[in-house]
């Protein structure tokens, strides 16, 4: 049976690696999701979620053990932040995105998956915070409505229509993309 | 239709089952310190948790019993042994069997009776 975050955190706090781990692997993918609706970039977003996890343990005391996950996002949040914004003082190259998030087969799929996702976070970049943050943990991670609003701390209804927008917004800019580039292969 | 998810697979870095591992592995490796610490620490905490309260009744009774013999062994303590052992002189005595406060006559009677005696 799955054990409850209250159950898991508090073992956790008792210096339980196999608790701490289950906690890891059930926020891992939300936890890279909010950082990268911040960061905007999958390096630094696994760089952060790692920092956060390990942030998060050495404040465990602090935590309330029923609102573990919404506390965990915070920490995500913040520490995204603030790289965001060491990274803007720094204005430091950006990575390569195909070596930081290649997936398994060929280098033609991958070339593929890497256009494909310059292009979602392009679309996304405009978005607000909580816009791609709603998005990215509905449409990526799975998480609903009710979870996500729990979490971020809104009504559910809000959350439906942030990820409406955040939906219709994307789409457009994607539309946007595609007419502008056959317009130049045409021309 | 405009509300129908977005698929944005090409951003899921966990596609991947081994960078998921690698990714769960380095953060549990970064932890491990932390992590002994805490159960370090709960351990100490522990044992006095699971100590302390056998403990606390084991002193309670050694109390209560010793209390009881000490009461059984000398019943009454009378104020003269006292009296006795702290060599006190007559006013004083009298005034601490007396649970009453001192008044002035006392203290004069008392200073009157002492250089009388020396």
């Amino acid at each position: 049976m799955r054990e409850g975050d209250e159950v898991l955190v508090e073992r956790a706090r008792n210096g339980d690696a196999v608790a701490y781990d289950a906690l890891v692997r059930r926020y891992m993918r939300a936890a890279y999701a909010v950082a990268l609706s911040v960061v905007l970039e999958p390096a630094d977003a696994e760089d952060v979620m790692q920092d956060a996890f390990i942030a998060a343990l050495e404040r465990l005391d602090s935590c309330q053990p029923d609102r573990f996950a919404a506390w965990l996002m915070r920490i995500v949040r913040n520490r995204a932040i603030s790289l965001q914004r060491r990274r803007r003082v720094r204005k430091s190259e950006p990575l390569d995105w195909a070596a930081a998030v290649s997936g398994p087969g060929d280098p033609g799929l991958d070339l593929d998956r890497s256009a494909l996702r310059e292009r979602l976070i392009a679309a996304m970049a405009p978005l607000p915070d909580r816009q791609r943050e709603v998005l990215l943990l509905h449409d990526l991670e799975g998480w609903r409505h009710r979870e996500i609003g729990e979490v971020l701390g809104m009504k559910e209804g809000t959350v439906r229509y942030t990820l409406f927008q955040a939906r219709r917004a994307v789409r457009e800019r994607l539309g946007y993309e595609e007419s502008r580039r056959e317009t130049t292969d045409d021309g | 239709m405009m509300d129908d998810p977005l698929d944005l697979t090409p951003l899921d870095p966990f596609v991947d089952p081994l960078r998921w591992e690698a990714l769960a592995d380095a953060i549990r490796l970064r932890a491990a310190p932390e992590l002994a610490r805490r159960a370090e620490a709960g351990d100490v905490l522990g044992i006095i948790g699971y100590w302390a309260r056998p403990m606390l009744a084991a002193a309670m009774v050694i109390v209560a019993v010793s209390l009881t013999a000490l009461m059984m062994i000398r019943p009454q303590q009378s104020w003269g042994g006292v009296v006795e052992a702290l060599q006190l002189d007559e006013p004083l005595a009298t005034w601490l069997g007396n649970s009453g406060p001192l008044t002035t006559d006392d203290v004069l009677i008392a200073i009157e009776q002492r250089t009388a005696s020396r």
